[in-house]
């Protein structure tokens, strides 16, 4: 050790002794971890946002469920392939939007797990480097597009602006990925398959950008049976938009502005329809504990 | 998070909220910034404390390095910068050693948080290189050479902390 790295350190350590723990920290981390969930499962204004912002919601028509058809709502499924089990390759442009959203290979969390039995590192092997990861589903709206990208081992989303640039977030080194759970291997248990679905939303970021300002965008992710071929999300006031599906994939994404950014504790509803428009099931992603 | 989790992770934060508020206060130079830091940090932790493996303070100290550079890419935080300048350091004062170590840490204060945050890895945390690296998502060499950039800006700063920052300059030159 040097007489500078004493210097700075003794330097910075005076400087940390500045500092005042506050109280309550970790009750307070948990009720901003619980609102957070709350808040990905909300309607009211903030699903304005997303009608306004995301998918151009235009009332036309009133499905027999009650729902307001969208624009994106009167889209055919269009490249909608049933899931057979296998991940799909990447195309170059899917390549390109791997790229751009992985700095270096994710991340991935054994699961499932518990702080009981924490194992040490992170996942290592198969589906975990960048080059594992595809593009399984993307879903436009009007500040960009949500992606779904996985593995067969791990899954993680990635919100590009309009000009096709991953957020702040997402471009952080080795930004972490989530073990698929349930595994892609076990079977589908109805129609809609919500990945993690113990706290409504799982996915969450943080990312202002230059384009779109926005900053909070929540996901729901997941997979369907090779029956869906249309899937919706109504929040609490009515406001309906749709999933994007593809290779028996789904992501779906609300934008939240700061400027609106609200907590709310209503549920969401998620209706899945196969070819005809028949109902297939309808699912309320699981409220947090 | 069921009751045992959340007992858990209330007793981490307990145990570890002293040494975490004063790396987020290094970070940021600033209580009102540190908590928010640390908050946000923790509020990340509990959202994914059941997925975390290994150390969590590991995964909250992470957090806070990781936000804490997204805020320096932010021309946001750009602007927030509280000083360029150091005020000089009088030669001939009785208490040099005080007056310099007050002049480091504005000058420390004055680097832009990468800056800032690599020598707090380095000197704060004591982590090795290899480590600072892994944690920066960045090579060793970038780490030596942010290093070498962060002491040359602290110099720039503070002209009177040459000798201590460079001893083997002052030793060649005498």
């Amino acid at each position: 050790m040097t007489g500078r790295d004493d210097l700075l350190r003794d330097a910075l350590t005076q400087m940390a002794d500045g500092a005042v723990v506050p109280d309550h920290m970790g009750e307070r981390a948990l009720r901003g971890a619980a609102r957070r969930r709350y808040r990905s499962i909300a309607g009211g204004a903030v699903g304005a946002v997303v009608a306004v912002a995301a998918v151009i919601t235009v009332p036309t028509a009133v499905l027999g469920h009650g729902e307001h058809r969208t624009v994106a709502d009167t889209q055919s499924p269009g490249s909608f392939v049933p899931w057979h089990g296998a991940i799909p390759s990447n195309t170059p442009a899917e390549l390109a939007i791997v790229k751009e959203c992985m700095v270096g290979p994710p991340n991935v969390s054994k699961t499932p797990t518990s702080i009981h039995s924490r194992s040490a590192d992170n996942l290592t092997g198969p589906g975990t480097a960048t080059s594992s990861f595809r593009v399984l589903v993307t879903r436009r709206d009007g500040n960009g597009t949500a992606v779904l990208l996985g593995s067969v081992t791990a899954e993680r989303t990635c919100d590009l602006d309009r000009s096709g640039r991953a957020s702040e977030s997402d471009r952080r080194p080795n930004e972490s990925a989530n073990t698929w759970q349930p595994p892609l291997t076990a079977p589908l248990n109805g129609q809609i398959e919500v990945q993690d679905d113990d706290g409504g939303v799982m996915q969450d970021k943080n990312g202002p950008t230059p384009v779109s300002k926005w900053t909070d965008a929540d996901h729901l992710l997941g997979r369907v049976s090779s029956r869906v071929a249309r899937l919706t999300v109504t929040e609490r006031n009515g406001v309906t938009t749709t999933a994007g599906i593809d290779h028996g994939f789904f992501v779906w994404r609300a934008i939240r502005s700061a400027l609106l950014n609200q907590d709310t504790t209503e549920p969401i509803t998620m209706r899945a329809y196969d070819s005809t428009g028949h109902l297939l099931q309808t699912y309320h992603p699981g409220p947090p504990a | 998070v069921n009751h045992e989790a959340r007992r858990q992770f209330t007793d981490f934060v307990a145990a570890r909220s002293t040494a975490l508020i004063r790396l987020a206060y290094v970070l940021t130079g600033d209580q009102h910034a540190a908590e928010d830091l640390l908050q946000s940090a923790l509020t990340k932790t509990a959202a994914r404390w059941r997925h975390i493996n290994g150390n969590p303070e590991a995964y909250v100290r992470k957090a806070m390095y990781n936000e804490q550079i997204g805020r320096w890419r932010s021309p946001r935080w750009r602007r927030e910068l509280a000083s360029d300048t150091v005020p000089e350091v009088p030669v001939d004062d009785p208490s040099r050693e005080i007056v310099l170590r007050l002049a480091l840490e504005q000058a420390l204060y004055a680097l832009s948080p990468r800056r800032r945050i690599v020598l707090v890895l380095r000197y704060f945390d004591d982590l090795p290189e290899a480590e600072v690296a892994r944690i920066m998502g960045c090579s060793v060499g970038t780490v030596r050479s942010q290093t070498h950039r962060a002491l040359a800006r602290l110099r720039e700063l503070a002209p009177d902390l040459v000798e201590v920052l460079e001893p083997e300059l002052i030793r060649r030159s005498t």
